[in-house]
Protein backbone atom coordinates (compact mmCIF):
# COMPACT_ATOMS: atom_id res chain seq x y z
CA UNK A 1 0.00 0.00 0.00
CA UNK A 2 2.81 2.49 1.13
CA UNK A 3 5.83 1.50 -1.01
CA UNK A 4 7.79 4.35 0.64
CA UNK A 5 8.52 4.32 4.78
CA UNK A 6 9.12 7.89 4.76
CA UNK A 7 6.11 8.18 3.85
CA UNK A 8 4.09 5.36 5.97
CA UNK A 9 6.06 7.72 8.56
CA UNK A 10 4.61 10.65 7.47
CA UNK A 11 0.89 9.74 7.38
CA UNK A 12 1.28 8.08 11.09
CA UNK A 13 2.57 11.21 12.21
CA UNK A 14 -0.48 12.61 10.88
CA UNK A 15 -2.87 10.10 12.33
CA UNK A 16 -3.95 8.40 9.48
CA UNK A 17 -5.68 5.27 10.53
CA UNK A 18 -4.84 3.07 7.39
CA UNK A 19 -1.13 4.00 7.87
CA UNK A 20 -0.86 3.12 11.02
CA UNK A 21 -3.11 -0.17 10.68
CA UNK A 22 0.06 -1.12 7.67
CA UNK A 23 2.92 0.13 10.55
CA UNK A 24 1.74 -2.27 12.88
CA UNK A 25 1.51 -4.93 9.61
CA UNK A 26 5.14 -4.16 9.11
CA UNK A 27 6.49 -3.83 12.03
CA UNK A 28 4.63 -5.48 14.87
CA UNK A 29 6.83 -9.27 13.76
CA UNK A 30 10.26 -6.76 14.16
CA UNK A 31 9.34 -5.73 17.56
CA UNK A 32 7.54 -9.18 18.58
CA UNK A 33 11.35 -10.26 17.18
CA UNK A 34 13.48 -7.77 19.32
CA UNK A 35 11.60 -7.93 22.76
CA UNK A 36 12.01 -12.12 22.81
CA UNK A 37 15.15 -11.80 21.54
CA UNK A 38 16.47 -9.28 24.56
CA UNK A 39 14.64 -11.34 27.14
CA UNK A 40 16.20 -14.56 26.20
CA UNK A 41 19.76 -12.84 25.70
CA UNK A 42 19.40 -11.68 29.28
CA UNK A 43 18.42 -14.91 30.15
CA UNK A 44 15.20 -14.34 31.70
CA UNK A 45 12.27 -16.89 31.34
CA UNK A 46 9.05 -15.28 30.00
CA UNK A 47 5.53 -16.31 28.45
CA UNK A 48 3.44 -15.53 25.59
CA UNK A 49 1.64 -13.35 27.39
CA UNK A 50 4.72 -11.26 28.39
CA UNK A 51 6.28 -10.52 25.05
CA UNK A 52 2.51 -9.80 23.70
CA UNK A 53 1.72 -7.49 26.35
CA UNK A 54 5.39 -5.75 25.59
CA UNK A 55 4.50 -5.38 21.89
CA UNK A 56 1.16 -3.64 22.79
CA UNK A 57 2.65 -1.61 24.84
CA UNK A 58 5.42 -0.12 22.62
CA UNK A 59 3.06 0.62 20.13
CA UNK A 60 0.51 2.34 22.24
CA UNK A 61 3.29 4.15 23.78
CA UNK A 62 4.25 5.53 20.34
CA UNK A 63 0.58 6.43 19.31
CA UNK A 64 0.35 7.81 22.60
CA UNK A 65 3.28 10.03 23.21
CA UNK A 66 3.49 10.81 19.23
CA UNK A 67 6.69 9.76 19.40
CA UNK A 68 6.99 8.78 15.36
CA UNK A 69 7.60 12.44 15.10
CA UNK A 70 11.00 12.72 16.92
CA UNK A 71 12.47 10.02 14.86
CA UNK A 72 15.37 12.48 13.18
CA UNK A 73 16.62 9.39 10.53
CA UNK A 74 12.66 8.19 9.78
CA UNK A 75 14.33 5.79 7.12
CA UNK A 76 16.20 4.12 9.90
CA UNK A 77 13.15 3.21 11.85
CA UNK A 78 13.90 -0.27 12.12
CA UNK A 79 16.92 -0.06 13.94
CA UNK A 80 14.88 2.52 16.30
CA UNK A 81 11.89 0.25 16.82
CA UNK A 82 14.11 -2.74 17.44
CA UNK A 83 15.92 -0.72 20.54
CA UNK A 84 12.66 0.45 21.49
CA UNK A 85 11.21 -2.78 21.65
CA UNK A 86 14.43 -4.27 23.73
CA UNK A 87 14.43 -1.52 26.22
CA UNK A 88 11.05 -1.80 26.67
CA UNK A 89 10.90 -5.74 27.30
CA UNK A 90 13.83 -4.79 29.70
CA UNK A 91 11.85 -2.49 31.96
CA UNK A 92 8.71 -4.60 31.38
CA UNK A 93 10.44 -7.52 33.40
CA UNK A 94 12.46 -5.15 35.89
CA UNK A 95 8.28 -3.69 37.17
CA UNK A 96 7.69 -7.36 37.17
CA UNK A 97 10.12 -8.40 39.11
CA UNK A 98 9.47 -5.61 41.59
CA UNK A 99 5.80 -6.24 41.65
CA UNK A 100 6.36 -10.11 42.62
CA UNK A 101 8.72 -8.73 45.08
CA UNK A 102 6.07 -6.49 46.60
CA UNK A 103 3.83 -9.29 46.10
CA UNK A 104 6.66 -11.29 48.82
CA UNK A 105 6.09 -13.85 45.84
CA UNK A 106 9.60 -14.76 45.84
CA UNK A 107 9.37 -18.09 44.40
CA UNK A 108 8.06 -16.71 41.48
CA UNK A 109 10.80 -13.95 40.93
CA UNK A 110 13.62 -16.76 41.14
CA UNK A 111 12.14 -18.24 38.15
CA UNK A 112 11.85 -14.80 36.22
CA UNK A 113 15.60 -15.29 36.42
CA UNK A 114 17.69 -18.09 34.80
CA UNK A 115 21.46 -18.22 34.96
CA UNK A 116 22.54 -21.48 33.37
CA UNK A 117 24.86 -21.47 31.17
CA UNK A 118 25.67 -17.69 31.80
CA UNK A 119 28.32 -17.75 34.62
CA UNK A 120 31.08 -18.96 31.85
CA UNK A 121 30.06 -16.00 29.51
CA UNK A 122 30.24 -14.01 32.34
CA UNK A 123 33.70 -15.40 33.06
CA UNK A 124 34.72 -14.64 29.63
CA UNK A 125 33.60 -11.50 29.43
CA UNK A 126 35.06 -10.35 32.65
CA UNK A 127 38.62 -11.79 31.92
CA UNK A 128 38.27 -10.20 28.15
CA UNK A 129 37.19 -6.97 29.48
CA UNK A 130 40.26 -6.76 31.55
CA UNK A 131 42.68 -7.99 28.82
CA UNK A 132 41.86 -4.89 26.14
CA UNK A 133 41.34 -2.35 28.74
CA UNK A 134 44.35 -0.19 27.40
CA UNK A 135 42.83 -0.52 23.53
CA UNK A 136 40.89 1.98 21.14
CA UNK A 137 36.98 2.37 21.27
CA UNK A 138 37.03 0.38 18.26
CA UNK A 139 39.52 -2.35 19.08
CA UNK A 140 37.60 -3.41 21.48
CA UNK A 141 34.31 -3.19 20.03
CA UNK A 142 35.65 -5.60 17.14
CA UNK A 143 37.42 -7.81 19.69
CA UNK A 144 34.08 -8.48 21.76
CA UNK A 145 31.99 -8.91 18.31
CA UNK A 146 34.51 -11.59 16.81
CA UNK A 147 35.60 -13.48 20.98
CA UNK A 148 32.37 -13.06 22.74
CA UNK A 149 29.70 -13.04 20.20
CA UNK A 150 31.15 -15.11 17.64
CA UNK A 151 30.81 -12.53 14.76
CA UNK A 152 32.71 -13.44 11.51
CA UNK A 153 35.08 -10.28 10.24
CA UNK A 154 32.50 -9.85 7.42
CA UNK A 155 29.44 -9.05 10.18
CA UNK A 156 31.46 -6.84 11.82
CA UNK A 157 32.35 -4.88 9.10
CA UNK A 158 28.91 -4.58 7.91
CA UNK A 159 28.12 -3.83 11.54
CA UNK A 160 30.63 -0.80 12.12
CA UNK A 161 30.13 0.16 8.69
CA UNK A 162 34.20 -0.48 7.77
CA UNK A 163 35.77 -2.24 4.82
CA UNK A 164 36.73 -6.24 6.14
CA UNK A 165 40.58 -5.60 5.44
CA UNK A 166 40.33 -3.12 8.25
CA UNK A 167 38.40 -5.44 10.41
CA UNK A 168 40.94 -8.13 9.54
CA UNK A 169 43.94 -6.22 10.41
CA UNK A 170 42.45 -5.22 13.63
CA UNK A 171 41.77 -8.51 14.85
CA UNK A 172 45.26 -10.26 13.17
CA UNK A 173 47.46 -7.45 15.14
CA UNK A 174 45.37 -7.83 18.45
CA UNK A 175 44.62 -11.46 18.62
CA UNK A 176 48.36 -12.43 19.36
CA UNK A 177 48.83 -10.36 22.44
CA UNK A 178 45.64 -11.56 23.62
CA UNK A 179 45.95 -14.90 23.34
CA UNK A 180 49.08 -14.95 25.49
CA UNK A 181 46.48 -12.76 28.30
CA UNK A 182 43.62 -15.35 27.42
CA UNK A 183 45.55 -18.60 27.75
CA UNK A 184 45.43 -18.89 31.20
CA UNK A 185 41.55 -18.34 30.91
CA UNK A 186 41.21 -21.14 28.13
CA UNK A 187 42.87 -23.44 29.52
CA UNK B 1 22.67 -6.75 32.32
CA UNK B 2 20.55 -3.44 33.02
CA UNK B 3 20.09 -0.33 31.67
CA UNK B 4 22.30 2.40 32.77
CA UNK B 5 21.59 5.95 33.24
CA UNK B 6 24.20 7.20 31.67
CA UNK B 7 23.40 5.00 28.78
CA UNK B 8 22.58 6.66 25.12
CA UNK B 9 19.30 7.49 24.32
CA UNK B 10 17.15 4.78 21.83
CA UNK B 11 17.23 7.14 19.29
CA UNK B 12 20.78 8.12 19.55
CA UNK B 13 21.93 4.56 19.93
CA UNK B 14 19.83 3.62 16.74
CA UNK B 15 21.78 5.94 14.66
CA UNK B 16 24.87 4.02 14.68
CA UNK B 17 23.18 1.76 12.23
CA UNK B 18 22.58 4.76 9.72
CA UNK B 19 25.42 4.55 7.19
CA UNK B 20 25.45 8.39 6.94
CA UNK B 21 25.80 8.97 10.17
CA UNK B 22 28.96 11.59 10.50
CA UNK B 23 32.50 10.29 11.96
CA UNK B 24 32.05 12.53 15.01
CA UNK B 25 29.19 11.17 16.01
CA UNK B 26 30.09 7.40 14.61
CA UNK B 27 33.07 7.89 17.32
CA UNK B 28 31.42 9.31 20.32
CA UNK B 29 28.78 6.47 20.64
CA UNK B 30 31.63 3.98 19.98
CA UNK B 31 32.70 5.11 23.16
CA UNK B 32 29.88 4.48 25.05
CA UNK B 33 29.43 0.40 23.36
CA UNK B 34 33.26 -0.54 23.61
CA UNK B 35 32.51 -0.13 27.67
CA UNK B 36 28.36 -1.07 27.65
CA UNK B 37 27.98 -4.26 27.01
CA UNK B 38 24.06 -4.07 27.20
CA UNK B 39 24.32 -1.38 24.31
CA UNK B 40 26.60 -3.22 21.61
CA UNK B 41 24.11 -6.21 22.41
CA UNK B 42 20.71 -4.20 21.62
CA UNK B 43 22.87 -2.55 18.59
CA UNK B 44 23.38 -5.95 17.33
CA UNK B 45 20.22 -7.85 18.06
CA UNK B 46 18.77 -4.50 15.83
CA UNK B 47 21.56 -5.34 13.25
CA UNK B 48 20.57 -9.33 13.12
CA UNK B 49 16.79 -8.55 12.64
CA UNK B 50 17.22 -7.19 9.52
CA UNK B 51 16.85 -9.72 7.27
CA UNK B 52 15.20 -12.40 9.45
CA UNK B 53 11.83 -14.16 9.70
CA UNK B 54 9.77 -12.12 11.50
CA UNK B 55 6.37 -12.96 12.46
CA UNK B 56 4.14 -11.65 14.83
CA UNK B 57 0.61 -13.44 15.94
CA UNK B 58 -2.07 -12.00 13.73
CA UNK B 59 -4.51 -11.83 16.97
CA UNK B 60 -1.77 -9.79 18.57
CA UNK B 61 -1.88 -7.20 15.24
CA UNK B 62 -5.96 -6.98 15.51
CA UNK B 63 -5.59 -6.56 19.63
CA UNK B 64 -2.96 -3.68 19.25
CA UNK B 65 -5.19 -2.27 15.98
CA UNK B 66 -8.26 -2.88 18.49
CA UNK B 67 -6.41 -0.72 21.44
CA UNK B 68 -5.59 2.03 18.90
CA UNK B 69 -9.16 2.19 17.93
CA UNK B 70 -8.06 1.63 14.40
CA UNK B 71 -11.32 0.46 12.18
CA UNK B 72 -10.52 -2.95 10.20
CA UNK B 73 -12.45 -4.44 6.88
CA UNK B 74 -14.90 -6.18 8.62
CA UNK B 75 -14.45 -9.47 6.80
CA UNK B 76 -17.67 -10.92 5.04
CA UNK B 77 -16.12 -14.44 3.64
CA UNK B 78 -20.17 -15.87 3.93
CA UNK B 79 -21.12 -13.72 1.24
CA UNK B 80 -19.41 -15.46 -1.19
CA UNK B 81 -21.30 -18.69 -0.92
CA UNK B 82 -25.29 -16.65 -1.12
CA UNK B 83 -23.60 -14.88 -4.24
CA UNK B 84 -22.34 -18.60 -5.52
CA UNK B 85 -25.55 -19.66 -4.71
CA UNK B 86 -27.62 -17.40 -5.98
CA UNK B 87 -25.82 -17.52 -9.48
CA UNK B 88 -26.42 -21.57 -9.60
CA UNK B 89 -30.53 -21.03 -8.72
CA UNK B 90 -30.99 -18.78 -11.91
CA UNK B 91 -28.57 -21.32 -14.14
CA UNK B 92 -31.28 -24.13 -12.97
CA UNK B 93 -33.90 -22.00 -14.93
CA UNK B 94 -32.14 -21.04 -17.97
CA UNK B 95 -30.60 -24.40 -18.02
CA UNK B 96 -33.85 -26.59 -17.63
CA UNK B 97 -31.95 -29.77 -18.84
CA UNK B 98 -30.10 -29.71 -15.89
CA UNK B 99 -32.62 -28.16 -13.29
CA UNK B 100 -32.31 -30.34 -10.61
CA UNK B 101 -28.59 -30.99 -10.48
CA UNK B 102 -28.24 -26.76 -10.18
CA UNK B 103 -30.62 -26.85 -7.67
CA UNK B 104 -28.77 -29.06 -5.50
CA UNK B 105 -25.88 -27.27 -5.40
CA UNK B 106 -27.89 -24.25 -5.21
CA UNK B 107 -29.43 -25.65 -1.84
CA UNK B 108 -25.68 -27.30 -0.57
CA UNK B 109 -24.14 -23.39 -1.19
CA UNK B 110 -27.04 -21.80 0.70
CA UNK B 111 -26.67 -24.41 3.72
CA UNK B 112 -22.97 -23.25 3.84
CA UNK B 113 -23.94 -19.85 3.81
CA UNK B 114 -25.92 -20.15 6.63
CA UNK B 115 -23.45 -22.27 8.49
CA UNK B 116 -20.85 -19.69 7.89
CA UNK B 117 -22.89 -16.52 9.35
CA UNK B 118 -22.59 -14.83 12.46
CA UNK B 119 -25.94 -16.23 13.69
CA UNK B 120 -25.41 -19.42 13.26
CA UNK B 121 -21.70 -19.62 14.90
CA UNK B 122 -23.38 -17.66 18.00
CA UNK B 123 -25.77 -20.43 17.82
CA UNK B 124 -23.24 -23.21 17.54
CA UNK B 125 -21.58 -21.62 20.32
CA UNK B 126 -24.11 -21.31 22.76
CA UNK B 127 -25.27 -25.21 22.19
CA UNK B 128 -21.83 -26.12 23.22
CA UNK B 129 -21.73 -24.33 25.88
CA UNK B 130 -24.59 -25.74 27.24
CA UNK B 131 -23.67 -29.28 25.68
CA UNK B 132 -20.30 -28.45 28.51
CA UNK B 133 -21.95 -27.31 30.99
CA UNK B 134 -23.89 -30.31 31.23
CA UNK B 135 -20.99 -32.56 30.97
CA UNK B 136 -19.60 -30.87 33.90
CA UNK B 137 -22.66 -31.37 36.23
CA UNK B 138 -22.72 -34.94 35.39
CA UNK B 139 -19.53 -34.95 36.67
CA UNK B 140 -19.93 -33.52 39.96
CA UNK B 141 -23.30 -34.89 40.95
CA UNK B 142 -22.35 -37.77 43.84
CA UNK B 143 -22.21 -41.67 42.34
CA UNK B 144 -25.21 -43.46 42.71
CA UNK B 145 -24.32 -46.70 45.25
CA UNK B 146 -27.97 -47.49 45.91
CA UNK B 147 -27.31 -50.68 44.19
CA UNK B 148 -24.11 -51.94 45.42
CA UNK B 149 -23.83 -54.41 47.64
CA UNK B 150 -21.99 -54.72 50.54
CA UNK B 151 -20.84 -51.03 50.09
CA UNK B 152 -21.15 -47.72 51.83
CA UNK B 153 -22.47 -44.63 50.45
CA UNK B 154 -19.16 -43.62 48.83
CA UNK B 155 -18.80 -47.26 47.35
CA UNK B 156 -16.14 -48.97 49.62
CA UNK B 157 -16.79 -52.38 50.65
CA UNK B 158 -17.33 -52.81 54.44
Amino acid sequence: MFDDIHDLIERCIKREERAWSEFIDRFSGLVYYSARERLRRNGFSFGEQDIQDIVQNVFIDIWEKSSLSEVRERHKIKAWLSIVGQTRALNFMRKKRERLLGEEELFKVENIVSDKGEEYRIELVEELEKAIENFSPREKIILKLNIIHGKTHKEIAGFMNMSINTVSTIIARRKELLRKTLNNFTN
Amino acid sequence: MDIDIRCLDEKTLSSYLDERLSSMERKRIEEHIADCNTCLDMLLVAYESHGRNKKCPPILKDRIKNRLGLKQPKKRPELKWLFTCLVFFALSFIFRHYFLQFLAIAVILGFKWVMEGEAAKRVIMIFKGIQEKEKKFERKSPPDVSNVAGGDRYGKPE
